[in-house]
Formats: structure tokens, sequence, C-alpha cells
């Protein structure tokens, strides 16, 4: 009878654990199917004393199957305004990846195989910025659940496939009720605690969970950046031809 | 004052010319102080060099239409001669689902490379600003009409005019030329026969290349004295062209190479074959970025009537860039270029750095050795330069 007992209550919680895998699938999918979008954003990026500095940009995105198209329009500081970034995400291979620079008025392929580089000055990596497709990590074992102040979250280890990373783990934390992300944390190339960054303020547009606001703390340098949406359209109808190399020179 | 009554009196014809309150207006620039200081012994020639730095550029859009409007403003503070206005841009742009159709005043880049692009040839360089400088250019009157396909481009430029090259007094450090000199240009046909400029443009994989043909004036120009005074020779050429860039993992090949038919019999044909690679560590030292570059410039030609002063010609460039990746942007840029046939090398060192989002401070110092009786001159120079942007 015991035996029996301990076998059914095994195979009950079985039934309720989800493999990393798993979870970041269901989890991806709370957040595609924007089809394209553009987004007006502003990093705020704040050194170890305490002083702050503003960026402002403009992201347009096209979802694809085999990887994003994005075109980044800077906005501010005034003396970078109108350089661009347009990026064809490869999920095989490297992205293709080019910059226009407007006061020489060109355009310059640049390498994009390093992402661990930081994006403009803050504590967001290229490879931060890029899209988080879970086709992008290599997930072993099931998520554990765990309670934060209250709120049930999955806490699940994931590992990038790109050798060029700069982390060697990243541990996520989702929430259990609608499977968005919370937080993350990146152990850099040393295993160690690098940076711990907070996810808030998602929105539903049209059923699609859109993020509004993320900080990213560097554990070790103290230093830290917010990016907010201020502004947010998804399904706005955008096309392949909307990210060729023509639309950097407009 | 007269330059920036002639700046404002522009800028007004640009801004009531066009029915502007329907259009998207689009605006950015910067104004600035550059001051100079060169460590020299050349006799009767200045040591300092200041001046006043305007740029500003106007975009007005609506639909598929589009004016633009570029100016750039210099008032130096001694040479009377280096106080002027230029507009490098005035032109109209149709952008049609398939072809961009480009009509008035404009500049454009041609190459791969970073330190010198001898492919980059529709816009001739403002010597009047700084000859050492490659970005400063003087803008082209013209018709640019381009046709995108998927992956791919084809533009055909008709250039109408050869712009006059202004040079600075005969007691700056950088007047080059001997004197006197006349801006006017001489031909043995009309300045304004057009040159046409085909160009087609394409990426497969990591390759970005473009293949041109030029067929019009040259971009290299002789000086010939007439009646005691230089003047800068024009001639009519027939150019083709190669550019590559191949991204290999973190390693980016470049390549740029040029082949030109002289239709002067006195100027014989010529080849220019440059490359260059480009690497960059990541995460040296806390949050920094190092980049490595290393670019090489040949130039070659028969024995001919003419002699151009090009310095180009078995050269060799080695650039460091460390990025502190701050909230500044700051960076340091080293440079050493050096001509392998006769030792003559340039080294200088670059600090950029932005304050409060819209001021930027830039420091160099630049280390010159040429060979004897160089137009090159034996000197150091400091110089700083501060702007507000907006």
């Amino acid at each position: 009878m015991k035996k029996i007992l301990i076998l059914g209550l095994l195979g009950l919680s079985s039934l309720y654990a989800m493999s990393n895998l798993d979870l970041a699938k269901n989890a991806d999918k709370k957040t595609e199917g924007f089809g394209s979008s553009v987004s007006q954003t502003k990093m705020i990026l704040i050194n170890a004393s305490g002083q702050k500095s503003i960026r402002k940009m403009q992201m347009n995105t096209l979802e694809g199957d085999k990887g994003d198209k994005t075109l980044s329009i800077f906005i501010s500081p005034a003396d970078i305004k109108g350089t661009k970034t347009l990026t064809h995400e490869k999920l095989d291979k490297d992205d293709d990846q080019w910059l226009y620079l407007p006061a020489l008025k060109r355009i310059k392929r640049i390498a994009s195989r390093n992402k661990s580089g930081s994006f403009m000055g803050s504590e967001f990596s290229y490879e931060d910025i890029g899209t988080q497709n879970y086709q992008k990590f290599i997930y072993e074992g099931n998520a554990t659940q765990i309670d934060i102040n209250g709120t049930k979250l999955y806490k699940s280890t994931r590992i990038p496939k790109d050798k060029n990373s700069g982390y060697t783990k990243q541990i996520l934390y989702i929430d259990t009720k609608d499977l968005l992300v919370r937080k993350i944390e990146y152990y850099d190339r040393k295993s160690e605690l690098l940076k711990i960054a907070i996810f808030e303020d998602y929105q539903y547009i049209d059923g699609i969970a859109r993020i509004g606001k993320i900080t990213m703390q560097n554990i070790q340098n103290d230093k830290s950046t917010i990016i907010i949406w201020e502004s947010d359209k998804i399904k706005v109808g955008l096309k392949d031809k909307d990210f060729n190399k023509r639309e950097l020179k407009k | 004052m007269r330059t920036y009554k002639l700046t404002l009196k522009i800028l007004f014809v640009f801004l009531t010319s066009t029915p502007l309150a329907c259009f998207e207006l689009q605006h950015k620039g910067d104004i600035g102080l550059k001051g100079t200081y060169y460590d020299h012994n050349e006799p009767n020639i200045d040591y300092t060099q200041s001046e006043l730095r305007t740029n500003l550029e106007l975009k007005a859009q609506l639909q598929n239409h589009s004016f633009a409007l570029s100016l750039k403003s210099i008032i130096d503070k001694d040479d009377s001669k280096r106080r002027y206005t230029n507009i490098n841009e005035l032109y109209y742009k149709y952008a049609s689902e398939n072809y961009d159709l480009k009509i008035g005043r404009q500049i454009q880049f041609w190459g791969a490379l970073e330190f010198y692009n001898h492919t980059d040839i529709l816009n001739t360089k403002d010597w009047l600003d700084n000859p050492n400088d490659n970005d400063a250019k003087l803008g082209f009157n013209g018709i640019d009409y381009t046709y995108y396909f998927d992956d791919s481009e084809i533009s055909a430029i008709i250039k109408i005019g050869e712009q006059k090259q202004k040079i600075k007094s005969p007691s700056s450090i950088n007047s080059i030329y001997p004197t006197p000199y006349s801006a006017n240009i001489e031909s043995k046909r009309d300045i304004y026969t057009p040159s046409l400029y085909l160009r087609y443009t394409s990426s497969y994989d990591q390759l970005d290349y473009t293949i041109g043909y030029i067929h019009g004036y040259d971009s290299q120009r002789y000086l010939s004295n007439i009646a005691g005074t230089f003047h800068q020779n024009i001639y009519k050429s027939d150019k083709l062209i190669a550019i590559a860039t191949l991204i290999s993992g973190d390693m980016i090949y470049k390549s740029e190479l040029a082949y030109t038919l002289s239709r002067d019999t006195q100027i014989s044909n010529y080849a220019q074959a440059s490359f260059g690679t480009e690497y960059t560590l990541y995460g040296i030292y806390a949050n920094t970025d190092l980049g490595l570059l290393a670019e090489y410039y040949n130039y070659s030609n028969q024995k001919q009537a003419k002699i151009f002063g090009n310095i180009f010609d078995n050269d060799i460039v080695i650039g460091l860039r460390y990025s502190l990746n701050d909230s500044a942007s700051s960076s340091l840029l080293a440079g050493y270029m050096i001509d392998l046939n006769d030792q003559e090398n340039i080294f200088s060192l670059t600090y950029d750095t932005r304050y409060a989002d819209k001021y930027k401070l830039n420091l160099k110092y630049q280390y010159n050795s040429p060979k004897r009786n160089s137009i090159m001159k034996d000197l150091q120079l400091f110089e700083i330069e501060f702007g507000y942007y907006f």
C-alpha cells in the first residue's frame, strides 16, 4: 500500500515538472507572432557614482522563422543622430550586419560574430540586445519552482550555444502564471555572477506580451542601464524590403 | 559676419521655397571651435590656426519626396581666404518602390578601407578645410538614378562640372601647392562636360562587393604654370573599380582596386590597389575594446610627362582604436603611416569624448617625418576641438 502511494505521488509530481527546453519554448511563444514592430526606446546609463546619461533610438523589427531582421536608428545623443545598424539574424551562422555613418554617408559591413562587446557604452551587450530565440541555447534537465516575495517562479538554466558568447550560463526566473521572464542572472566566462536583468512593465498588444522596461545591473562594477520602451507598435506591416541596405541611406 | 549672413539667406530661401508645412522636418548640426598649434622650423609660416566651424543639415520629407540641405561654414581667425560657407548638399530625391532618383548637389562615399579610399572619387576633397582630412569633401552637382533588387543595386550617376579646389593662404603650414595658385581649372574641354559613373553593388553571404565604371574627368589632377600662376588641370579618362569587404569570423578583409585609362596623351594609364584588415578584441580590460587595423596602398604608372604627388603609392598604415565603452563614448585612436619607398612617416594620436550628451571634445597630436624636399612639412601639431551638437 505504501509503495503504491509513493509511486502515485511520484507520478503526480512528474506531471507538474517541466523540462527547461519545454519551458523555454512555451515562454518564447508568449512573445512570438508580432509580425513586425516599430519601437521608440530610451536607454538610461547610470555609472557607479549615480550619474545618468540618456540614449534614444528607434527599433524596427521583422519577425522571421530563420531569424529576425532589425533596423536600429539612433536619435540621441546628437552627435550620433542618424547612425543606423541593420542586422539580418541567422540562427545557424553569423548574422549579417551593417553600420551607417551619416557624417561620412558611408555604409560599412561589420563583423557580428563576437557579441560580447558593450552596446552604446551600456551594461547591455550586443548579445543581450539581440533576439533571445530558444534555439540559441542548450537546455538540460527540468526547471524548478520557487517562491520569491509571494510570486511563484520557474527557475531555469540555459547555456549559450555560441562559443563566442560572453556568458557561461544564464539563470532565468519565469512567472509560472504567465510564463513571462522576470529576471535573468548572467554568469561570465569565469562562471562568476556578472549581471542581473529585471524585466518589468509587460503589456499585451493583440494577445502578444511586449516588454516595457529592462533594468540591467552589473554586479561587478556597480553600473546599471535601464531600457524603457516609450512606444511600441506591432503588426505594422513591415516587409523584407524595409530591411535592405537601401534603408540605411534614407 | 558676411559668411553667416549668407548662411542665413540660404536657410531662408530653403525654408520658404517649398510648402514645408506639409513636410516632416529633420535637422542636425554642430557648432564648435578648433585650435591648432604647429611646432615647425619653416620660415614665414604661421604657428597657429584657429577657427569657428558650423555644420548644418536639414531634411524635409513628404511620402516619396524629400529635399535635403547640408552646409559647412568655417571662419578662420587669421586666414581671410578660409572664411566660407559651402553648400555641400542641396538636392531633391524621389524614392519609388524600386528606385531612387536624386537631383542636385550631393556627397557620396565609395570605398571599403578606413584611412584612405582611392575609389572615393565622386567628390573633390575640400583642401581649404583640411588637405589631410580625406573625409572633408565638396558636394558635386549631378543626377543619381539607383535601381534596387532584392540583394543588390545598380546606379547610373551623371556628374556635371568639376569642383575648384581652393587652398589656404601661403602662410599656412597646410598650403601644399606652389604659389601663386589659382583655383580656376584648366581643361581641354568644358569643365561642365558631364562624367558618367556606373556602379553595381551586391552582397553574397559574408561578402559585400561593388564594381564600377567611370567615363569622364579623372579624379587625379596635375598642375600647370600659366603666365606665372599655377592651375589644376583635369583630363578625360575611363576607369574601372572594384571594392570588396569580406567578413570571416572575427576578421574583416577589405580591398579597393582601380585601373585608369587616360585619354590625355601626356598622362599615362595607372593602377591603384589597396588592402586592409580589421580585428577587434572585446573586453580586453573591464568593458573596453581594442580595434586593430592594417592597410596597404599602392599606386603605379608608366613614365609620363606630368608628375603627380600621389602620396599613397607604396604605403602602410597601422591603427589602433581603444574604446572605453563608457557613457561618454570615449576612445583613443593611434595611427602610424609609412611610405615604404622613402620612409616618410606620420604618427597621430587622437582622443575623443562626449560631455553632458551634447558636447564633444577632440584632442589630437601628430608628428610628421618627411623625406628631403617633400611637400609634407617636418612638424608636430597639437589640436583641440570643442563642439556643441544639436
